[in-house]
């Protein structure tokens, strides 16, 4: 559905309205081969643990995400009211695939899941998410990841 | 979103991004997407649907083998768009009437959460979890804290760390997943424009935050204002009722 032609009106038009920062050619790392990658999610749903806090509308940092962390305690903090959350709230592989990621390290698809993982909220201007950026890369390369994951919603 | 695929992969580390909206892709071009047909907040696709989870997690995760940047379409489509033909709501909720004052509207909402109450409880208890308690106020304190909102006045100010219209805005999310919750407790299962159709246009608590809305957006204080117009109501629900 998100396909912009099927978002109902007026949300469509903020969609495609968005000023999506002109950032040059991307980047590209190569890496091991996918049986012997350690990954990370980073989300952008605002995800957060309960007792952590919450987002507010304008935060541009981020919160860390332990991958043990229980069914009950992760929560959609999201300022945004215009996507789904019941998807998220029958499952939440929905937003944050943890249970599909470690049937893949089980079965030797990837090496490994990281120890932690991450969530911005979207609707940020991500030129000011930017100077959250360097403690994420510092504890991912602390938790020896090389590949990331990005889950927007 | 994308944004972030390049700043991280700058510092080395490779990224893969399973992406909702292919014009942002486009312009930002990040360093590897996927794009997949969902609705908006379900990148994975379909709730407890393992196998569909599956197969987009390892087409995001092929990408690691590219040779340089790319943009990749998922193949399948979105198995949820239709919706349950003629689906009614699990529940026989009190009918609520039309132009109700504020303070009869408020009685209303408390009827009407004396029965959904004891099954979102039984909900949580079955499935061991709900993403109900985002906000400082508690789940069963919510009904008391929206209904006195509306009759009394919305918070002027907070004890927490938050500036009082969040108080309000946490509360009206938690309200609308503890309806959802309760109804998508069992198959068959609605698409999320069935659910949001029953919960704005056929309950109290969907009246009560449609009136709140009206009282932020009616509100002297910007930070209000906002919250009303942003926060509380899908921006095509409020066209569609509100205008």
């Amino acid at each position: 559905m998100a396909r912009l032609e099927y978002i109902p009106e007026p949300t469509a038009t903020s969609i495609r309205e968005i000023d999506c920062p002109d950032l040059g050619d991307p980047p590209f790392v190569t890496g091991p081969a996918l049986k012997d990658r350690r990954i990370a999610m980073i989300s952008t749903a605002g995800l957060f643990t309960r007792g952590d806090r919450p987002f507010v509308g304008g935060d541009a940092d981020y919160r860390a995400i332990p991958a043990d962390v229980g069914e009950n305690d992760l929560l959609v903090g999201h300022v945004s009211v215009n996507f789904d959350r019941t998807g998220y709230q029958r499952d939440r592989n929905v937003m944050f695939p943890i249970d599909r990621l470690r049937e893949l390290a089980a079965g030797g698809i990837i090496g490994s899941v990281a120890d932690t993982h991450f969530s911005f909220m979207g609707a940020t201007n991500p030129i000011e998410m930017e100077a959250h950026v360097a403690p994420v890369i510092a504890q991912l390369n602390a938790d020896r990841v090389d590949s990331v994951v990005l889950l927007p919603v | 979103m994308s944004a972030l695929g390049h700043y991280i992969e700058r510092e080395g580390i490779a990224t893969t991004i399973v992406a909702l909206v292919r014009e942002h892709c486009e312009r930002i071009r990040p360093p590897r997407a996927l794009f997949v047909p969902f609705e908006l907040g379900r990148p994975m696709g379909s709730p407890n649907d393992p196998a569909l989870q599956h197969r987009v997690l390892a087409a995001a995760l092929a990408l690691f083998d590219a040779a340089k940047p790319l943009i990749v379409d998922f193949e399948e489509g979105d198995p949820d768009r239709q919706g349950i033909d003629g689906w009614t709501p699990p529940i026989d909720l009190p009918a609520v009437a039309d132009g109700l004052s504020d303070a009869d509207l408020a009685a209303a909402l408390r009827a009407e959460t004396d029965v959904i109450w004891p099954r979102y409880l039984a909900t949580v208890e079955n499935q061991g979890r709900t993403a109900v308690g985002i906000g400082p106020v508690a789940p069963n304190e919510i009904v008391a804290f929206l209904c006195r909102s509306l009759v009394d006045g919305v918070p002027s100010e907070s004890a927490d760390d938050f500036r009082p219209q969040y108080l309000l805005r946490f509360a009206c999310d938690d309200l609308k997943a503890v309806y959802s919750e309760t109804i998508l407790s069992d198959p068959p299962y609605p698409n999320s424009r069935q659910v949001a159709d029953w919960f704005w246009t056929k309950t109290a608590a969907g009246l009560i935050l449609r009136r709140l809305r009206r009282v932020c957006l009616d509100h002297p204080g910007r930070g209000y204002q906002f919250v009303g117009r942003m926060f509380i109501m899908p921006a095509y629900l409020a066209r569609r009722l509100e205008a």
